[in-house]
């Protein structure tokens, strides 16, 4: 990689960083009905934050890198976020809003009126980031890789410093105006040199997408089926996204970021569609790691010279910017969850427990193996789905739900999820892994009717307040 | 490098789980919040309905017409938030006015 591509990371970055300035300027009033200091978001710009979240490292690399790989007929991962992200709308995101939880463990606690509850749910937050951990800590060692050439463990170590000297030095206590720039300029980042190459090979042959070659080895229909299902109920219960609904002004401003953030996933899948036809073009595709790399190197094949390193180096840098949003992220909503079993509290506590989140993860990374980051990010997304997305879709629907269904239905989703997450990795397929879910949700309502006993006696009233409209408490009641 | 603010920090919530005795931010007690949680899961269910049949598309789909998944889950998407917030604040009923009609021989009187 030239010095070229180096210089075009470091303007991208800059350029990231100053933007980020400019949006950290804009007013921001205090949420009303909240004791906790914190500021309204609009939601076009919490929803920027969620589209940050969304494209992380995996989500940049591995869409795309599929669509590469396979064609346009694997998009299942942007697919089943816009998806996850339209369910996140009509089903969790004012509920959860009102309810006026910071965390999912908040909201187990809250609804259920347990303790159990809520260490149930902070074990399986601490789980679903370290998953999620690992795909983005793959994209970083492939950037690296990539610009420098050197081992990917220098990507996940110097990935790893980067994100925790943000948390350490409280950058990530703006993560929402960081991450809502983050997104505008890794979408610029990723659009730029696709966009530069079809205007190449407009010029020198015209596009026909018919003429893409039949996908090898991509899922077939159930496997499609059972991936879209896995990504889309697990992005509804990703805690790193439900924390931004935090910063909405009320349940109606909550679910209309989740609405943009559909909008602004399904904008980002349309570029990973023009990669993969761009990509198939010029016989990149490669199944496996090696698609990752190569959507990293396809502006260096398709332009020539200078401007093809740029473009690749500006393309690296958006992964690198993918990784260091979506682990600061996740870093801040599994830090403050563990945080708050601390003695002490305060914001050195939290920093602190978020630097050890980022840090575990590396433990696991040389033992993973040859794995895409589609294939890292769909296990912790089948996590998700099996333990988190039932509890918060039951917890806000159902009366009732009570702590030892929840507890068992936790415990046994994260024992399959983790049994099929495994058998997925082997390469036995997604279908197990999105079966595990529903079995999830069964055990629970099975568990929450043998001790229909123990439903909570706030119950009723904590289901009103999680659905009547914003301000309800305040008029005068009908009749 | 980076000055904090207070957006989304970490900080501990102090929503305690809803005691038995009435609450300055619970709903009245008159309000069960039952009718709004079944109209609210009729629109949520009907944006799901349309999300499945949207992916169940997707394989059946020829590759250059994938990308109108995505776009039709963020048109659903926009039109649960129209429907949902259209349920929340019901508008009030509107007055009909009486139709003038003209007869010969009548006058228009200005009331003002």
């Amino acid at each position: 990689m030239s010095a070229a591509a180096l210089a075009a990371v470091l303007v991208a970055l800059a350029v990231a960083f100053t933007a980020r300035r400019g949006a950290r300027r804009a007013s921001a009033r205090p949420v009303p009905g909240l004791a906790d200091a914190a500021r309204e978001v609009p939601p076009w710009r919490n929803a920027a934050a969620v589209g940050g979240e969304h494209l992380c490292a995996a989500m940049y690399l591995g869409a795309a890198g599929l669509v590469l790989a396979h064609g346009t007929g694997v998009l299942w991962l942007p697919v089943g976020a816009a998806a996850g992200c339209a369910l996140l709308a009509a089903f969790v995101a004012a509920p959860l809003r009102r309810s006026g939880a910071y965390s999912v463990a908040d909201f187990a606690e809250w609804r259920l009126g347990s303790r159990g509850a809520r260490h149930a749910a902070t074990g399986c937050v601490c789980l679903v980031g370290w998953c999620y951990l690992l795909p983005q800590l793959h994209g970083a060692g492939v950037a690296l890789y990539v610009l420098t050439g050197g081992p990917h463990w220098t990507g996940w170590t110097i990935g790893v410093a980067a994100a925790s000297v943000l948390v350490v030095s409280g950058g990530v206590r703006s993560v929402t105006a960081f991450q809502a720039v983050h997104f505008w300029a890794k979408l610029a980042a990723l659009t730029v040199p696709v966009l530069a190459g079809a205007v190449l090979w407009h010029a020198h042959a015209a596009p026909d997408v018919r003429a893409v070659p039949a996908a090898g080895g991509a899922p077939g229909t159930a496997g499609t089926y059972a991936l879209v299902a896995c990504v889309a109920l697990g992005t509804v219960g990703l805690p790193q996204i439900l924390m931004h609904f935090y910063a909405s002004g009320g349940g109606g401003a909550a679910r209309r970021t989740a609405a943009y953030v559909t909008v602004l996933v399904a904008l980002s899948s349309v570029v990973a569609v023009l990669y993969g036809v761009l990509g198939r073009r010029h016989g990149a595709a490669a199944p496996g790691t090696g698609a990752d790399a190569a959507l990293l190197l396809l502006p260096q094949r398709t332009i020539p010279g200078t401007a093809g390193a740029l473009l690749t180096g500006l393309l690296a840098a958006g992964a690198l910017a993918a990784f260091v949003t979506a682990s600061c992220g996740v870093a801040v909503a599994v830090g403050g969850t563990v945080a708050q079993y601390a003695r002490r509290r305060g914001a050195a506590v939290s920093r602190a427990s978020a630097v050890v989140v980022l840090a575990a993860p590396l433990a696991v990374m040389p033992r993973l193996g040859p794995h895409g980051a589609a294939a890292l990010v769909t296990l912790a997304l089948a996590v998700s789905a099996s333990t988190l997305c039932p509890l918060l879709l039951l917890g806000i629907w159902w009366r009732g739900l009570t702590a030892p269904g929840a507890v068992a239905g936790l415990v046994c989703g994260c024992c399959l999820a983790l049994a099929a997450g495994a058998a997925q990795l082997a390469g036995r397929g997604a279908v197990p892994a999105a079966a595990a879910a529903p079995a999830a949700a069964a055990v629970m309502v099975a568990v929450s009717l043998l001790t229909r006993r123990s439903v909570p006696r706030h119950a009723g009233r904590a289901l009103a307040r999680l659905h009547l409209p914003d301000g309800a408490s305040d008029r005068p009641p009908a009749g | 490098m980076l000055e904090a603010t207070t957006d989304a920090d970490p900080h501990h919530t102090t929503a305690a789980p809803p005691a038995d005795a009435p609450d300055a931010s619970d709903p009245d007690p008159s309000h069960t919040g039952r009718d709004a949680a079944r109209a609210q899961l009729l629109i949520a269910l009907r944006t799901g309905a349309i999300v499945t049949a949207a992916v169940a598309a997707l394989p059946l789909l020829p590759a250059p017409l994938a990308p109108a998944v995505p776009a039709a889950l963020a048109a659903a998407a926009l039109a649960h938030v129209r429907c949902a917030e259209r349920t929340e604040t019901p508008r009030p009923p509107r007055i009909r006015r009486r139709a003038f009609r003209w007869e010969p021989g009548v006058r228009a009187v200005d009331s003002r």
